[in-house]
């Protein structure tokens, strides 16, 4: 699923933020990304949410390049992607299903779809009764799963998190991650950044260690 | 169809979230069409003056005392020919005293008697207005002066070309001036449309990670310009009606006894329509400014 060889990320003045990193995520594999703040967790998710490009090396997603993207690719390839961050990174002036169409309003799906798709993955992830609060009015923890239905709302192959669980309680943590686990028991590739170690060792999933730019250690 | 839908009701929601702003937007809008309008009502009915009085434009064409009948009727005919005028009528000597007497009652005895007068024969030509102008009418005046038979011309075109001339200039000043201040209206659009974007931010970039086209980016944007600049235009066009009426109620009697119209005339639907487009454009460019910084990365 991907494929990262001798992948480097340099920004000015020669610091490395990547070097000479090669990994492989299999189709359908649950893996966290590990290491402390500055190891290049963020680094190597934004290759792979395609915002930046290695400096050196390739990183290939389903078998596409993705150095290799044109404008329009990229866009047609982050379609096929979820996301997920910290900070749930909703619109706050949009309803949690408003939140969530997004992704099938770009896909150019008709109101009738976007909203019927919106609330199946709102009720899985069990924010049914919520579709019409705005995210202000929610916990962290629900927005989290607002920012996860979004992420799930396109059937996508790849879930990205970037500290999904950084701003939530542990317990809280652990439901969200549960979820994500019933997300890749469902077959979808699953990488989560993290630098809670605690969590990591509660769930019990393949873990990728980063240390300044470096592959640390793999478990 | 489903991007256009998505694009109008994210444009309208938006003008609507950021109508303060917008207000000042559209208030720019509506100044330069507003006076790009009122240039179109001036110049629409001077060229309605124009033509009303180059359609009444005649000229006398005097003849000899000794030209042979023969040659008067060439004359004629040639005139008739030649494609400038509209008809042609003759009056005779004993016409032209009696015309005299009649509009000069005041002055008969200067003219002498029936018999013994100075006043010529002529043949008095209704011009087309189309034709009564320009270097070909000069050179045809030119050859009709040097017809036999002829020895003097009257007409009162000169001074309708000059009028034309004069229309055409403040029409081209007019427009220049609606240009620059068209400009400067698109420029306003385009910050107030910015300003909704930077509002929109989050959501901007939220779409462009799920993989949005650069058109659905856009789309709401440009609708947002698009609307401020048809409204701009139609509030412009109210107030020129409303101004128009105004004008016509209070000066309408003495407009109409000097140009010898029925009074102010407010623009054709057409040309209305074109106003309304030229504030759609404004905004359009405005809006389309702004959407190229919202979907910049």
């Amino acid at each position: 699923m991907i494929e990262c060889r001798a992948v480097s990320k340099t920004y000015s003045r020669g610091v490395y933020a990547l070097k000479d990193v090669s990994l492989s995520i299999d189709k359908g594999d649950f893996v966290f990304l590990t290491g402390p703040s500055g190891a290049g967790k963020s680094t190597l998710l934004r290759l792979l949410l395609r915002q930046e490009v290695p400096s050196s090396g390739s990183l290939t997603v389903g078998g596409r390049d993705l150095a290799d993207l044109k404008p329009r690719e990229v866009q047609a390839y982050r379609r096929s992607l979820g996301f997920i961050f910290q900070n749930f990174n909703l619109i706050t002036t949009r309803t949690v299903v408003e939140n969530v169409a997004i992704v099938p309003r770009v896909l150019g799906q008709s109101d009738e779809q976007q909203k019927r798709r919106a609330f199946q993955v709102l009720k899985w992830v069990g924010l049914q009764h919520r579709i019409s609060a705005f995210p202000q009015e929610l916990s962290g923890g629900e927005q989290q799963r607002v920012a996860i239905a979004r992420a799930l709302v396109n059937d996508p192959t790849l879930i990205l998190a970037d500290e999904p669980t950084g701003n939530l309680d542990p317990d809280l943590a652990l439901d969200i991650m549960n979820l994500l686990r019933e997300i890749n028991a469902r077959g979808t590739t699953v990488l989560v950044a993290t630098h809670d170690r605690e969590l990591i060792r509660r769930v019990n999933r393949r873990t990728i260690a980063l240390a300044s730019g470096h592959l640390a250690e793999e478990t | 169809m489903a991007l256009a839908g998505y694009a109008w009701r994210e444009g309208s929601m938006s003008l609507w979230r950021g109508r303060r702003a917008a207000a000042v937007a559209i208030a720019a809008i509506a100044s330069v069409v507003f006076v790009a309008g009122a240039f179109l009502v001036l110049s629409f009915n001077a060229r309605r003056i124009v033509r009303s009085w180059s359609a009444s434009a005649e000229m006398s064409v005097y003849l000899a005392d000794d030209a042979p009948p023969a040659a008067v009727q060439e004359l004629d005919r040639w005139i008739q020919q030649s494609g400038m005028a509209e008809s042609v009528v003759y009056v005779s000597r004993d016409e032209a005293f009696r015309r005299f007497q009649r509009d000069f009652p005041g002055l008969a005895d200067v003219a002498g008697n029936p018999s013994d007068h100075p006043l010529p024969a002529s043949l008095e030509v209704l011009l087309r207005p189309t034709a009564a102008s320009g270097p070909v009418f000069d050179a045809w005046i030119d050859d009709l002066r040097r017809r036999p038979g002829v020895i003097d011309l009257r007409y009162d075109l000169e001074w309708l070309s000059r009028l034309q001339r004069l229309v055409r200039t403040i029409e081209v000043t007019g427009f220049a001036i609606v240009g620059i201040l068209g400009l400067a209206a698109a420029l306003t659009v385009a910050s107030v449309v910015r300003l909704a974007a930077a509002s929109r931010s989050d959501e901007i970039d939220i779409m462009r990670l799920v993989g949005a086209p650069l058109s659905t980016i856009r789309a709401p944007f440009i609708v947002e310009g698009l609307l401020q600049g048809v409204i701009g235009a139609a509030i412009a066009l109210l107030l020129l009606a409303i101004g128009a009426w105004i004008v016509q109620l209070r000066y309408g009697a003495w407009i109409a006894e000097v140009t010898g119209l029925d009074g102010v005339s407010f623009l054709p639907p057409l040309a209305a329509l074109s106003v309304i487009a030229g504030g759609l454009v404004l905004g359009g460019i405005g809006g389309f400014v702004a959407s190229r910084g919202a979907a910049r990365p």
